[in-house]
């Protein structure tokens, strides 16, 4: 719990973001920033940023205004039109980034160049703006200027080599979320994080380019040590990490339908015991008691036996007592739970994690809260994603020389 | 016979006990050494042993199952009879074929 000694201050209170993304990248980045105090104004062309025409909608109602996509990356930003057309983009812009911290912008070196922005004359033009570049591939290269989402980011990537099932006839699968581009914007919120650290010191901003690409190239597991020693390609697995070969199933189907994950290490004799005299406790361990199974090697060679009366006891009760047995009993179990089943979820409701939203129009909306809690800062209420211009127009700028 | 998830049927003619793991999608008669199983706690042993026909064995930590009904159990200790579903022998399930575990 909080002690007494919270200020008033948040995170990032201070902090002036002017955000011009057009990906969830950088409305992601933009979105960890807003969420712990920093003020990010969102600029959009007049039609709206591509996240507001993007469903579902709230109340199948489509109207950029109630697009949830828009709703979740854009919650604690303001939003005004950057005019795109005409001459005059570029100076207002600037006129705004006279006063900012930090830049993020997600545009490809070709949209730069047809927006007429240089980023390495901002940062000469602005000595203490950091100008946070997230692209698909980076702002230079023969890929600079490729297209991209998440499922081209994640398979050229290369985590999605890793994702899928044990059944190699199903191919590999994307893991949902946009968990390609919040990769990158996490890499994003990092780097930005040591370039105010440097900042500190220097009193310097910088260019700062991140490639979804790269984030997401390290972010491959064993894949890569695999690769670079033994050079060893590592194989998709059904909820497990991706192994050169196959190791045993962890998921285990309940009487519920539901499934809990349980791994089962054999080599761990406490894990074993704890988790025979729980199969025992019930009068389902079987032979498993006999005094053989105390020696690993004898587990070793009879894994399939241990797993398949493993399975039985898992598919005869429900799945929720299976995780809470097992875990008062100090095993690693989990259950599976879809995202509508932690809405309800007594420890997250226990511990506050959903903020309510009121939404003009539509009521309360849940959304997932901040995922850390701080002793020394307060805590910053979630607020409704803006419409569309709410902070005005961006307003003609004095000519940077 | 009522079969419920986890509940243990014993043998009559020798010491096999069985827990259910998935239920039959119907009506099914539960047998072993060619004599209904009963609810553990609610038979006695008739005092033979199993029909010559039905005394394969059954062997404790493995899973027998009826295809047709979907039936499957767990034999939680062993006895000389074979398990049957209406005079049909039980399968013994496939163990799958799993790497050593770590």
């Amino acid at each position: 719990m909080a002690s007494d000694s919270k200020t008033s201050t948040q995170p990032y209170a201070g902090l002036r973001v002017i955000e011009l993304s057009d990906d969830p990248a950088g409305e992601q980045a933009g979105l960890l920033l807003a969420q712990m105090g920093a003020h990010v104004l969102k600029l959009e062309p007049a039609e709206g940023c591509a996240s507001r025409h993007t469903g579902p909608f709230a109340g199948d109602k489509d109207d950029k205004e109630f697009s949830l996509a828009y709703w979740y990356y854009n919650s604690n930003k303001e939003s005004a039109v950057l005019d795109d057309t005409g001459d005059g983009k570029v100076s207002r812009l600037k006129a705004l980034l006279k006063d900012a911290d930090i830049f993020i912008v997600t545009k490809q070196p070709a949209e730069l160049e047809e927006f007429g922005l240089d980023l390495n004359e901002l940062v000469e033009l602005f000595p203490r703006l950091i100008v946070l570049s997230i692209t698909p591939f980076g702002l230079d290269g023969p890929w600079a200027d490729y297209l991209t989402s998440d499922l081209v980011g994640l398979a050229a990537g290369g985590p999605l080599h890793m994702c899928g099932y044990d059944d190699h006839s199903i191919p590999p699968i994307r893991p949902g979320g946009n968990q390609g581009f919040h990769t990158a914007a996490s890499f994003a919120h990092t780097s930005v994080l040591l370039a105010l650290l440097s900042r500190e010191q220097t009193g310097q901003g910088q260019l700062v380019d991140v490639s979804m690409h790269e984030a997401l190239a390290v972010t491959v597991e064993l894949a890569n040590p695999y690769w670079f020693y033994p050079r060893v390609l590592v194989r998709r697995q059904t909820c497990r990490h991706a192994q050169p070969t196959m190791t045993q199933p962890a998921l285990f189907q309940c009487s519920d339908r539901r499934y809990v994950y349980f791994v089962l290490i054999l080599a761990e004799n406490k894990a074993w015991s704890s988790f025979v005299n729980w199969m025992d406790s019930k009068g389902l361990a079987a032979d498993l008691i006999d005094d053989a199974f105390n020696n690993l090697e004898h587990r070793q060679k009879h894994m399939a036996h241990i797993h398949g009366i493993t399975e039985s006891f898992f598919l005869i009760h429900d799945a929720e007592t299976m995780y809470r047995e097992g875990q008062e009993r100090g095993l690693p179990i989990g259950v599976l739970n879809a995202p509508e089943d932690l809405l309800e979820y007594e420890h997250l409701q226990a511990r506050g994690f959903f903020d309510s939203v009121d939404h003009e129009g539509v009521g309360p909306v849940q959304y997932p809260g901040a995922p850390f809690r701080f002793s020394a800062f307060s805590g910053v209420a979630r607020q409704p994603a803006p419409a569309l211009g709410s902070a005005g127009p961006v307003p003609a700028g004095e000519e940077v020389e | 016979m009522d079969f419920k998830p986890g509940s243990r049927w014993c043998s009559v003619v020798c010491d096999t006990e069985v827990v259910v793991v998935k239920v039959p999608n119907g009506a099914v008669s539960l047998q072993c050494g060619g004599e209904a199983m009963v609810l553990k706690d609610h038979g006695e042993k008739i005092g033979r042993g199993p029909s010559s026909d039905h005394a394969s064995g059954t062997v404790i930590g493995k899973r027998y199952v009826h295809d047709p009904s979907g039936l499957e159990v767990l034999a939680v200790k062993s006895g000389e009879g074979s398990l049957s579903v209406d005079g049909v022998r039980l399968t013994l399930k496939d163990a799958k074929d799993l790497p050593s575990s770590d």
